[in-house]
């Protein structure tokens, strides 16, 4: 392989790994950084996306309807666990965390039990591109377009819709947004809404390229959960640049090293990240 | 006890317990300190007033070392401390009480007591010590209560006790007044008095000027982030730029 | 009312030598009272040591199989009590204590397959489970709790770290340690029992032995965390899970004490995990899985996160469910074990244990209020 190739299909690879970096944590960042609270069903939701997409594809739907419906069926989902439990447990942040913890392990033994051990794939659609002795899988590069398009999205929702206005109230200052008028409690629950809707989104998108069992979730997990931290708690800019940063430095440890090396190249770099910024990459930013 | 009522005995020595030189400490764009000279003799007891914002909360905080400032260097006994962490400070005789209540809400009034005081004071010594503590702050006989079941007033002086159980040397108390009654305020007072008998320096944010007469020797004005005016309690209450910055607010007290 | 009538009819030597051994017994005890943990009086300890007189006689009762579970269930409750204590009394979110369960096993089986033949004994395997969690979660807290970040993340990356053990072990199926063959996801198996050489005393473990060396050590982590908490270091962690800035600016090195918490916790899950693989000869990934991480998170939520007594409780009628349960397949058990988690966290959110303990003080002091009353109207 020349340098020039190398040097392309290092590029092609760190894009596809920010791609998928962006898409699993968008949701989790949204929910982080307006309410506070990390969702650790998070995973599922993304499963629930997936499956729910997997099943809409298999019964005749084109995949961009299919996802979709993947992305509607989470938010459903995400509405629910809202009301049933979430909305129990505002201020209590680890409660919240141990008890969406509990919602993951239903999720996880109901999907075992309903669906068994693998549940059938959707094929990676649009081929592959090369380049000399390299090649990638188009779509894997497309998700990182696809990434691109969701963080403007959100970014639109919250810079030019009244919820999106409340939301950023709310997460500047809670008690601030009360006093004047704003219904937090409402924000919070469309917040929710809105994040497990991107996540189911970005497990319809991700189908594809993964094999759906019933841990898909806890295996898109740990990168969902470092690029968060690396992230911070500014949405959209923060996990952005997190995700690039890190799909710039998982590319060429999973290259050398595997998806294994790819994982440790990761928590390494988060480790030692919040030694000197505890507060991700937001804090260097603001 | 020493009546120390309107009186103004000057420092006791003139060495330096504490000082800060050219101390700024910047948030973003707000410059909540701004390159601050401070001298705090042993002995004394100081109080630190000033309009709202005017940065003696953040003072107090980069003196502990809650806050890292931006800029200067803080003397404490002729060493170098701007760089120690809170916990060195704090053994080597700085305690620091928060504006905000601070005592543990799950304890117990005596175990609130023993965290600070187990840390300074030998296992066969501690329960006297806290027994002594209690009796100070007279809440002997609230001792096995949750801290919950004191009024504010008590919590208050619980958590004076708390910071008189690492048996300090410069004591800072941020606003230890606030939320109080006449009553209860003039009690912190004879508290605070007491405490100079044990040979303890004492920094105070106050902004009851009442208070502030009655306790102590010296007043320091902070404004806009900087050292505005120094001097005894008269001098400071007939100040015309003072008056100025409290916007007509009476210093003179009512 | 009899009692006290019988003793002054009859000669008072009886009497008073039965309270002298009430106080012998109560002044024991002392030392492991206090207002930091659940279970300070003379009953309570009655019943603690007539519970505990039961579970010296039951490998009589049972057979080997039961007896077997019934051991696992120990092992079980000691992994509780280091969670109860790290995550409990000292507020550090830990969700990887079931790393230093894995990684402690690991650490024991590699060493044990080892040495165990070579010098002839699996103490030198027994330090080492016990000291490589220590050790790595030592360091990982250094990043930690010197880099101040919040609770929030340190519940996060601990979980991280421990999915990761998960991933980095599923991909060991070539890889070997000297004669160990971690076996990737299939895991390592033929680990030697525990073999016991100190000193003059040695013996194989047979099932029963087993259960008594594991009773034992589960009664003395029990009885030596209740004597910690109630001393020095257990008003330390309590301050700390209160409030850290606070405690600081008392003079306490929180950073230090915090790692230095987090890794003593790693040290007791690490001799949990030895226990385990010694009892079960064999050690997979899905222990570092996040089902298995969920799990002394569960029983510690459930049975009361500030109560030692709660949480070991809650860990062994927990299993025993559980393994109950598992005859439907493991499915339901977890379903189950989810549901009771969330309703405890909506409902009891300290746990059942201190539930019931309140209502039971305030029974008993009604009932004693009541009491009074009637005797003054009489």
């Amino acid at each position: 392989m020349s340098l020039i190739e190398s040097l392309f299909g290092f590029l092609i690879l760190a894009l596809s790994h920010f791609g998928k970096l962006a898409l699993i944590a968008l949701g989790l960042a949204v929910i982080f950084g307006i309410m506070g609270i990390i969702n650790f069903a998070h995973g599922e939701f993304i499963l629930v996306g997936a499956y729910t997409t997997a099943m809409g594809y298999h019964a005749g739907f084109p995949l961009l309807l299919a996802i979709f419906v993947g992305g509607l069926a989470a938010g459903i989902f995400g509405l629910i666990v809202e009301r049933l439990i979430i909305q129990h447990l505002y201020d209590r942040l680890i409660e919240t965390l141990v008890a969406t913890w509990g919602v993951s392990l239903i999720v996880i033994q109901l999907v075992r039990i309903q669906f068994g051990g693998t549940f059938a794939g959707i094929h990676t659609p649009l081929g592959s591109i090369q380049y000399g002795a390299f090649s990638a899988s188009t779509y894997r590069i497309a998700l990182a377009g696809a990434a691109i398009v969701l963080f403007a999205s959100t970014y639109a929702i919250f810079m030019y819709t009244r919820y999106g206005l409340h939301s950023r109230a709310a997460m500047q200052n809670k008690e601030m947004a009360q006093c004047l008028g704003i219904p937090t409690k409402r924000v919070y629950m469309k917040t929710f809404f809105f994040g497990s809707v991107l996540s189911g989104i970005a497990g319809g998108l991700i189908a594809p390229t993964v094999s759906l069992t019933p841990d898909m979730g806890t295996n898109v997990l740990v990168e969902a959960f470092v690029t968060v931290i690396v992230g911070g708690a500014n949405v959209i800019v923060g996990t952005s640049l997190a995700a690039l940063s890190l799909g710039i430095i998982q590319a060429p440890a999973s290259m050398l090293f595997g998806t294994l090396g790819g994982y440790l190249a990761l928590l390494i770099t988060t480790v030692l990240l919040i030694r000197v910024l505890p507060e991700g990459l937001t804090g260097v930013v603001e | 006890m020493r009546s120390k009522q309107g009186t103004n005995d000057g420092p006791k020595t003139n060495e330096a317990l504490l000082s800060a030189s050219g101390l700024t400490k910047r948030f973003g764009g707000l410059t909540a300190v701004n390159d601050v000279d401070f001298r705090l003799p042993k002995g004394q007891i100081r109080c630190l007033i000033g309009p709202n914002g005017a940065g003696k909360s953040t003072f107090l905080k980069l003196l502990t070392g809650f806050h890292t400032p931006t800029d200067g260097t803080i003397y404490y006994k002729g060493e170098d401390i701007t760089s120690s962490h809170p916990h060195i400070r704090a053994k080597s005789g700085i305690s620091f009480k928060f504006q905000k209540l601070s005592t543990y809400q799950d304890l117990t009034v005596e175990q609130n007591l023993r965290i600070p005081t187990q840390l300074y004071t030998d296992g066969d010594q501690l329960d006297e010590h806290i027994d002594e503590l209690l009796e100070l702050v007279e809440l002997t006989d609230k001792r096995s209560m949750p801290v919950t079941n004191l009024s504010h007033g008590e919590q208050q002086w619980l958590e004076i006790a708390m910071t008189m159980g690492v048996e300090p040397e410069l004591l800072l108390l941020d606003e230890p007044t606030a939320g109080m009654t006449i009553d209860e305020t003039e009690k912190t007072a004879g508290l605070v008095r007491d405490l100079i008998d044990e040979d303890v320096t004492v920094l105070i944010v106050e902004h009851d000027i009442n208070f502030v007469r009655g306790i102590s020797d010296m007043v320091t004005v902070m404004h806009n982030g900087q050292i505005f005016a120094e001097g005894s309690v008269e001098e400071i209450v007939t100040h015309e730029g003072v008056k100025k910055i409290y916007l007509g607010k009476s210093v003179e007290g009512d | 009312m009899d009692e006290s009538e019988h003793a002054t009819e009859e000669s008072s030597n009886p009497h008073h030598w039965f309270s002298h051994l009430l106080d012998r017994f109560d002044e024991f005890h002392a030392r492991f009272e206090g207002p930091n943990t659940i279970g300070n009086n003379r009953t309570f300890w009655a019943v603690f040591w007539g519970i505990f007189a039961i579970l010296l006689v039951y490998p009589m009762i049972v057979n080997t199989f039961v007896l077997k579970t019934n051991t696992s269930f120990f092992i079980w409750v000691i992994l509780a009590l280091s969670l109860s204590i790290v995550w409990g009394y000292s507020g550090i979110f830990n969700f990887g204590q079931m790393a230093t369960f894995g990684l402690g096993g690991y650490a024991y089986g590699v060493v044990a397959i080892n040495l165990t033949e070579m010098i002839g004994g699996t103490v030198l395997a027994l330090l080492i489970g016990v000291v490589l969690p220590a050790v790595v979660m030592a360091a990982l807290g250094y990043f930690m709790f010197y880099g101040q970040v919040s609770g929030l993340y340190v519940a996060i990356i601990t979980l991280v770290v421990t999915l990761m053990f998960n991933l980095l072990l599923t991909r060991t199926s070539g890889t070997t340690i000297g004669d160990a063959q971690l076996g990737g996801l299939n895991g390592m198996s033929g680990i030697p029992t525990l073999e016991l050489d100190v000193v003059a005393f040695s013996f194989d473990l047979t099932p029963v032995s087993e259960y008594y060396l594991v009773l034992a050590l589960m009664i003395a982590v029990y009885l030596g965390l209740r004597y910690t908490v109630n001393s020095y270091y257990g008003y330390v962690m309590i301050a700390i899970r209160e409030d850290e800035r606070r405690t600081q600016m008392f003079g306490y090195d929180i950073r230090k004490l915090k790692t230095a918490l987090f890794s003593a916790g790693a040290a007791l899950g690490g001799l949990a995990g030895v226990l385990y693989v010694s009892w079960s000869g064999f050690i997979d990934p899905t222990m570092f899985g996040l089902v298995s991480a969920s799990l002394p998170i569960i029983w510690v939520t459930v049975g009361g996160r500030g109560t030692l007594l709660g949480s070991g409780i809650a860990a062994y009628l927990l299993q025993y469910t559980s393994n109950e349960l598992g005859a439907m397949g493991t499915g339901y058990s977890f379903i189950f074990l989810g549901i009771l988690f969330i309703l405890v966290i909506l409902f009891f959110p300290s746990g059942i244990v201190p539930a019931l303990r309140d209502r039971w003080v305030a029974w008993s002091t009604t009932r004693k209020q009541s009491g009074s009353v009637q005797e003054g109207n009489s």
